[in-house]
């Protein structure tokens, strides 16, 4: 998969953008990285000159208090840019990391804000991104701080079912997800033992099936119901 | 790393854990059941059930119960001390006895070599 392919589809989801559009993006120069699981991207209190598109793999955006305690502010799928505010917000304000073995295609920032002086539409779209990104974060401070345990569990799994098949990459019930019971846990603002026991109230109640990291979700959408998750704040129609 | 089994039990019955989750050592293990203890009762508060009535069995891989942790000895304030202070102070006594210990060793070492070159220097004046 080409690495503009992936952005393109991404941006599409929110944006029509016309041939020139696609071309201006094509054109982009982008150096792509093989990153290992585990790694930092890029780093709190970085300042970088390039933004690293997900082509392939799972990465999350997380910030760590003084005592050590990490918690994870969203989890990112092919196609995102965790760090595009880095464009024009210079100092990087929290970690970005990979969930898996990664790749990511670096852009520079030049060639960004140059794509963006020329294509006004493709700046509306990475703008919108940024925006969404915004309500995503909305949505897991609700998630983090209102909801229980399970619930807080089941709407995470509707949520990167629900993005992973609007990018194509995976039906909604049915995906793998790289992510160990502390990089869950650490999104939840769970502990790993408690995560372990919400899993099975899940599977006990038919909602979930988990073999090493592959997710099957049987009812989606009683699992929905249970995770108070609607996708409006993923904002996936085109806005014209 | 080793994985340790967090089965639940309570008057209404047992849930057993047969996912497990992957920790460093059995302290590590007895931390992460004592976190998670403090993090499901607030859960069980919320929802009028009382955590008072649960126990955290931690089992090793072979199935054998390392330890058992009752949510009340958790969330018991004052008068004991916080579990997490007992593990603490017992990691940090087997360091210091290892130092000392260490210590005595190399204070012995260093006195058997002293009195070898003093041997040694005897010997050639014989």
């Amino acid at each position: 998969m080409r690495a503009t392919e992936r952005l393109i589809r991404k941006l599409q989801i929110s944006t029509a953008l016309d041939a020139d559009d696609l071309k201006a993006i094509e054109h982009l120069p982008i150096i792509t990285k093989e990153i290992a699981s585990h790694t930092a991207i890029v780093r709190e209190g970085e300042r970088t000159s390039q933004s690293g598109l997900l082509i392939e793999g799972f990465a999350c955006r997380s910030k760590t208090t003084d005592a050590g305690k990490r918690q994870i502010l969203s989890i990112h799928i092919p196609g995102d840019i965790p760090d595009l505010q880095s464009l024009h917000l210079h100092v990087m304000d929290h970690d970005v990391t990979t969930l898996s073995r990664a790749t990511v295609g670096f852009i520079p920032h030049e060639a960004l804000r140059a794509l963006t002086r020329e294509r006004p539409t493709v700046a509306e779209a990475l703008w919108r991104e940024t925006l969404i990104d915004a309500a995503v974060f909305r949505e897991w401070i609700v998630n983090v701080g209102r909801r229980s345990a399970v619930v807080r569990l089941a709407h995470l799994l509707a949520e990167i079912g629900r993005r992973l098949q609007t990018m194509g990459l995976a039906p909604g019930d049915r995906f793998e997800l790289p992510m160990t019971q502390l990089d869950i846990a650490d999104a939840l603002g769970l502990t790993p033992v408690h995560v372990n026991r919400v899993v099975q109230e899940l599977r006990r109640a038919g909602l979930l099936e988990l073999r090493k990291q592959s997710v099957f979700l049987p009812d989606l959408p009683r699992l929905k119901e249970l995770g108070d998750f609607d996708d409006l704040y993923l904002h996936e129609s085109v806005t014209a | 790393m080793a994985r340790y089994f967090f089965h639940l039990t309570s008057p209404d019955g047992s849930s057993k854990d047969d996912i497990g989750t992957e920790l460093a050592s059995a302290e590590a293990a007895y931390l992460a059941a004592c976190d998670a203890a403090l993090d499901m009762s607030y859960e069980m508060l919320r929802e009028r059930r009382d955590p008072a009535r649960h126990t955290f069995e931690v089992a090793d891989e072979q199935g054998q119960v390392v330890f058992e942790i009752p949510f009340a000895e958790v969330t018991r304030p004052a008068e004991r001390r916080h579990p997490y202070d007992e593990v603490r102070a017992s990691i940090q006594r087997h360091q210091d006895r290892a130092s000392r210990s260490l210590s005595e060793l190399k204070t012995n070492f260093r006195r058997a070599q002293s009195l070898l070159s003093s041997t040694k220097e005897l010997l050639t004046k014989v």
